[in-house]
């Protein structure tokens, strides 16, 4: 199942940084805030129950 | 004497006996997967059980026959045997006791047909969290039993070979891909006891007429506690594979093996007492508790967190291997055309939303909104039916052909099954959130609901549409591991394919020896069982109220 969607090359593995992974984890974060708020606004939204 | 080999060929017999579960695992899927879209088209109104009447009786056995097959049949058959294969691959040696493990395989294979043999006759209509006061035939309750003890003793054929493999590799960091499933399966050991004292000590009882009533609630703690870690014994194998042989399948190496040991210590240690955040609604559950268990579910995210660094590292790590450049040019980089691949990434992306509505629904007051509606079946649509089973299906692309030595059949359609299965999940489980956001309730036929209301239509709608491109995506699955798996195309001496397992970017045997050791972490989460339970645990026992008749 070879695929040509990318083909190797030279590429030092001891200074690889995860500056896209990074950026991935911090979308993750905010998207989680947000979506965790609106929910929560939601909630508030409805009031109290007596 | 088992010596342990430096390169370990699985026999013949090996690769049978894992295909056996696999064919069973696929066989659940195949039946239980008819069913879903039965669900999801009588949403809009269109009702087909009255056409099946004469087979199955109502919306309510499909829907317990869609929960049984699906979420415990096909993923615990399906576990057990590519647990077997990792553990024989990763410590490159045999089973020590190959016989104990048939003897669970079969154990397991009776328990199925004997939990089948109700389910099909309408007397075990109780939905696959069979909370009582809902009864059913004693068979269900002794076929449930013996899948999970089977899948116990298939356990201690894990633990007996890995106990063989220490004794000949003292000091020696454990394989990857075999510690992750020796933790995989302790957890299901420790979370499957909840479910046995509930069977074996109530249901069990109560159905075969010995005692005359059950005490719901500690029935439901009892299943919760089980329950919540058994989203982990589905998911764990799935991560088995994100951590341990995806970025080989990329092009890359796994990032860090230590954060991928210390993820799966903390799933063990964190995933059991957390049940009562399925309960944040019970009466009968003090409130302080509730909050121990939320704050003990928003620990589960941290390794959960860590799991998304890691394996999105280590992909990023391939696809910048394969000439990716820039922020996130790697991911175009990656094989996307390699089926197994293209559907494990799937099903890590769709996961993160999976993750984000998880932490909703771990929040004490924020779960009040979503509560038992739809957004729930959207939420496990997301984890189990696509994270675990889109994952699943991608390593079924590489496994059925590594086991049978048969050419993956059309490797483009199964490039295009993940997809489907990907697009029809996006459209079902938008859906099903939607409407619980909006108060529909799970478990109920809304097609038929007389208090729908106008602006649930077109989102009713679309759960029906998304139900029927995912049932599509499940035929296409099963007819290309049928054709596979019975295909007479085998693959040349140069083309057979070989168990992805990757090599760590460090030598593990660097990794800090505490991450090594079993003994700290089971103590420790067996403390953490005894504080987050017991005291909670002991009260309702010690009131137990064994009143309620069954229905």
């Amino acid at each position: 199942m070879a695929d040509n969607a990318g083909s190797p090359v030279e590429f030092d593995e001891s200074t690889f940084k995860p500056t896209g992974t990074v950026a991935v984890v911090a979308l993750f974060v905010v998207v989680l805030a947000l979506l965790w708020l609106s929910i929560y606004l939601i909630l508030i939204a409805r009031g109290v129950t007596t | 004497m088992l010596i342990t080999e430096p390169t370990y060929q699985v026999t013949k017999e090996e690769k049978r006996f894992i295909g056996l579960h696999l064919f069973f695992a696929i066989l659940a899927l195949s039946i239980g997967s008819l069913f879903g879209p039965l669900q999801a088209f009588q949403y809009s109104g269109l009702d087909l059980y009255p056409y099946i009447e004469p087979i199955f009786k109502s919306y309510y056995q499909g829907l317990t026959l869609h929960g049984v097959l699906n979420a415990l049949v096909w993923t615990t058959f399906f576990i057990t045997g590519f647990l077997t294969l990792t553990i024989i691959k990763g410590l490159k040696r045999p089973l020590v006791y190959p016989t104990l493990n048939k003897v669970g395989f079969w154990t397991m294979v009776v328990g199925l047909v004997t939990t089948a043999i109700p389910l099909l006759l309408d007397e075990a209509t109780v939905l696959y969290t069979f909370y009582p006061p809902l009864q059913a035939s004693s068979l269900f309750y002794v076929g449930l039993t013996l899948v999970v003890v089977g899948s116990w003793i298939e356990g201690y054929g894990f633990f007996f070979t890995y106990r063989a493999w220490r004794k000949e590799n003292p000091g020696v960091r454990t394989p990857f891909v075999s510690f992750a499933a020796l933790i995989t399966m302790a957890l299901w050991q420790g979370a499957t006891l909840g479910v046995a004292v509930e069977i074996l000590t109530m249901l069990l009882p109560w159905s075969l007429g010995w005692i005359d009533g059950v005490d719901p609630e500690l029935a439901r703690t009892y299943f919760w506690f089980t329950g919540h870690p058994l989203v982990y014994f589905w998911l764990l194998p799935a991560y088995l594979s994100w951590y341990g042989m995806l970025p080989k399948q990329a092009g890359g190496k796994l990032f860090s093996d230590s954060l991928a040991r210390l993820a799966f210590w903390l799933f063990l240690l964190l995933s059991i007492p957390v049940g009562f955040h399925h309960q944040f609604t019970d009466p009968g559950i003090p409130q302080g508790w509730k909050y121990i268990h939320a704050a003990l579910t928003y620990g589960v995210a941290f390794p959960s967190l860590l799991t998304l660094f890691t394996v999105v590292a280590s992909l990023e790590l391939a696809g910048r291997k394969r000439g990716g450049k820039g922020l996130f040019g790697w991911v175009r980089a990656l094989p996307w055309g390699d089926p197994s691949v293209s559907a494990q990434l799937l099903a890590g992306i769709l996961f993160i939303f999976g993750g984000i509505g998880g932490i909703t629904n771990a929040s004490y007051n924020v779960n009040l909104v979503v509560h038992n509606t739809a957004w729930i079946v959207g939420h496990f649509h997301l984890t189990v039916a696509t994270a675990v089973t889109l994952s699943f299906m991608g390593i079924s692309y590489w496994l059925v052909p590594y086991l049978t030595g048969n050419r993956l059949w059309k490797p483009k359609w199964a490039v295009a099954q993940g997809w489907i299965w990907f697009v029809g999940m996006i459209i079902f489980s938008n859906a099903m959130h939607v409407l619980g956001l909006l108060g529909a309730p799970r478990r109920t036929p809304l097609g038929s609901a007389p208090y729908v209301p106008e602006e649930w239509s077109g989102h009713l709608f679309r759960v029906s549409f998304g139900g029927a491109i995912l049932l599509v995506g499940v035929i296409l699955y099963v007819v290309i591991m049928v054709r596979t798996a019975w295909s007479k195309d085998k693959l040349g001496p140069d083309e057979q394919v070989e168990v992805p397992i990757a090599e760590a970017l460090h030598d593990p045997q660097r990794t800090p020896a505490f991450l090594d050791r079993w003994r700290p972490w089971l103590i420790a989460t067996v403390a953490l069982i005894l504080i987050g339970y017991g005291p909670q645990l002991l009260d309702m026992l010690l009131n137990i109220q064994l009143t309620s008749p069954g229905f």
